[in-house]
């Protein structure tokens, strides 16, 4: 029967626990890394959702003619809604649409006066056209352009918010580019800080591998306990990263809440919607980090 | 059992550790190997360990020629042969019994086989009321018996001390080097690198004699003659 990997696993769990101080320091240096990292997956999670507030606030409306019968404008709707490019097309009557606008300009008593003056309802019907992306609304804006369509519509505001869309657009793709160039870098950091961690680790154990080898061992049989040991590692620091991420979500999630009100959103579900996701791949990459730094600074001292 | 045939150790461009080294050591010998410090002796423990690749000439060892080990047999000639160093060479994270129980797991030796196994040679180098202790919980005489210990785990044929009493008072020399006789009176091959004098003038036993790498004398009962 071959004993090794019972006894790798023994090796690994006593040597952890010996030196246990060095176990910790080397699981604390993990967890800040994993932390970083975190932060910037929240900074990530943040911005998208800013975005996305700035974004809903952009619409294309466009209002009809007076004279616009209903069916066309049932049918104008429907044929928007139709389009890939679009999340909502809603039709706001005059009627709604006065109501509103006396609503919101209720403490001006010269438009109030205003209005009185005025026989009949000054506003006409409208179509508020929301886009799913920012980039759709080009699509949307040729659509709308058509000249078949300008039998219908009296104007567009899309002109107006031409420029807001455009720069919404730039900004996005930035802070996207930005962020992923910060997760590289970050990630990278990561990865040197881990390595070196865990070549102290073997530093510290450079004797102990050469007595190792001179009594007998093999490569393999030294090797595997340190492999299975920064499996340890992996499991304990993103275990605990885990726990003081929680914690720390715990006390700003409220403000977030606060917030982002409007939106529904919130980091804590964020986080328990991609947990197996954003977990899963911390998990696989200390893992991987710490496997493959272990294998290269062992192997300097298997020489003997 | 052990043979040197125009053994040659250099580090290039142009040092030689050992140079033309003709050496024969019987079965069951006792041999002491002496010479002044950069004589070459460590470095004839070190190519018989394998730490080391012989240059030039053939090392056989039991009818295995070693001067072409292949890597992956190096573990398996170092089980093989038992080393004993000065330093002790102890694993300081495990207690005295892991220590010698490391040895036997390193073959795959069962659990059953070990625990048989390595109460009775910690019998016979008298520490086997300090199994559960830790190297530096031990005096240098008895890491040096638990070194020993280990060595021996495998029976083997031969034993190798690399000055195992450098470090020791003269009690714990002595103490030493009666085990090592002992162990030579039960049919072990004994090769002893020392400079210690009275060691070696008290056992006569063979001695040879090392200088700037070669061989300047060899006796069948030698005294220290540097």
């Amino acid at each position: 029967m071959n004993h090794s990997p019972f006894r790798a696993f023994k090796y690994a769990f006593k040597d952890f626990w010996r030196n246990f101080w060095l176990s910790l320091v080397t699981i604390t240096v993990l967890v800040l890394a994993l932390l970083s990292v975190n932060i910037l997956v929240s900074l990530n999670a943040v911005s998208i959702k800013v975005i996305d507030a700035v974004q809903d606030k952009v619409d294309v409306s466009v209002f009809f003619k007076p004279n616009t019968q209903q069916a066309q404008m049932d049918n104008f709707q429907t044929h928007l809604k139709n389009l890939p490019e679009v999340r909502e097309a809603t039709l706001v009557p005059k009627d709604k649409a006065l109501e509103t606008f006396k609503t919101k300009h209720q403490d001006d008593t010269n438009i109030m006066n205003a209005l009185k003056e005025l026989e009949k309802n000054p506003m006409v019907d409208a179509l508020i056209i929301k886009a799913r992306n920012i980039e759709d609304y080009k699509r949307i804006i040729e659509v709308v352009s058509l000249p078949e369509n300008q039998e219908i519509i009296k104007f567009q505001n899309y002109t107006d918010h031409q420029k807001i869309i455009d720069r919404v657009d730039s900004v996005s793709a930035k802070v996207q580019k930005v962020s992923l160039a910060l997760t590289v870098i970050f990630a990278l950091i990561s990865i040197l800080i881990v390595f070196n961690a865990i070549r102290v680790t073997i530093y510290t154990h450079r004797d102990e591998i050469i007595v190792m080898k001179l009594v007998g061992a093999s490569d393999r049989f030294i090797r595997a306990p340190f492999i299975l040991e920064s499996i340890l590692f992996s499991v304990f620091s993103v275990g605990l990263a885990i726990i003081i991420l929680y914690m720390a979500l715990g006390a700003i999630n409220p403000y977030m809440v606060s917030f982002f009100e409007a939106y529904d959103f919130d980091l804590v579900s964020y986080y328990n919607n991609n947990f197996a996701l954003i977990f899963g791949l911390e998990f696989l990459f200390v893992l991987l980090i710490n496997a493959i730094s272990s294998g290269i600074a062992i192997r300097r001292y298997l020489k003997v | 059992m052990i043979k040197f045939r125009h053994v040659s150790k250099y580090y290039p461009p142009n040092t030689y550790a050992v140079k033309g080294i003709n050496l024969h050591i019987q079965q069951g010998e006792f041999v002491s190997i002496i010479g002044q410090s950069g004589s070459g002796k460590t470095t004839l423990v070190k190519l018989l360990t394998a730490e080391e690749k012989v240059s030039n000439g053939n090392l056989i060892l039991g009818g295995w020629d070693i001067s072409k080990i292949y890597p992956r047999e190096v573990p398996l000639l170092r089980r093989q042969i038992g080393v004993i160093f000065q330093d002790y060479k102890l694993l300081k994270q495990k207690t005295i019994f892991e220590n010698i129980a490391f040895a036997l797991e390193v073959c795959g030796a069962s659990n059953g086989k070990i625990n048989t196994v390595v109460p009775q040679i910690l019998k016979v180098v008298g520490l086997e009321e300090k199994e559960s202790r830790y190297p530096n919980q031990l005096s240098g005489g008895e890491q040096q018996r638990v070194a020993i210990a280990r060595a021996l785990i495998h029976r083997p044929q031969i034993l190798v001390a690399d000055e195992p009493t450098g470090n020791l008072d003269m009690a714990n020399t002595r103490d030493i080097i009666d085990l090592l006789v002992k162990l030579n009176e039960l049919g072990t091959t004994v090769l002893l690198v020392t400079h210690d004098r009275d060691v070696v003038n008290l056992l006569k036993k063979r001695v040879v004699v090392l200088d700037h790498g070669e061989v300047v004398s060899d006796q069948r009962v030698g005294r220290y003659v540097i």
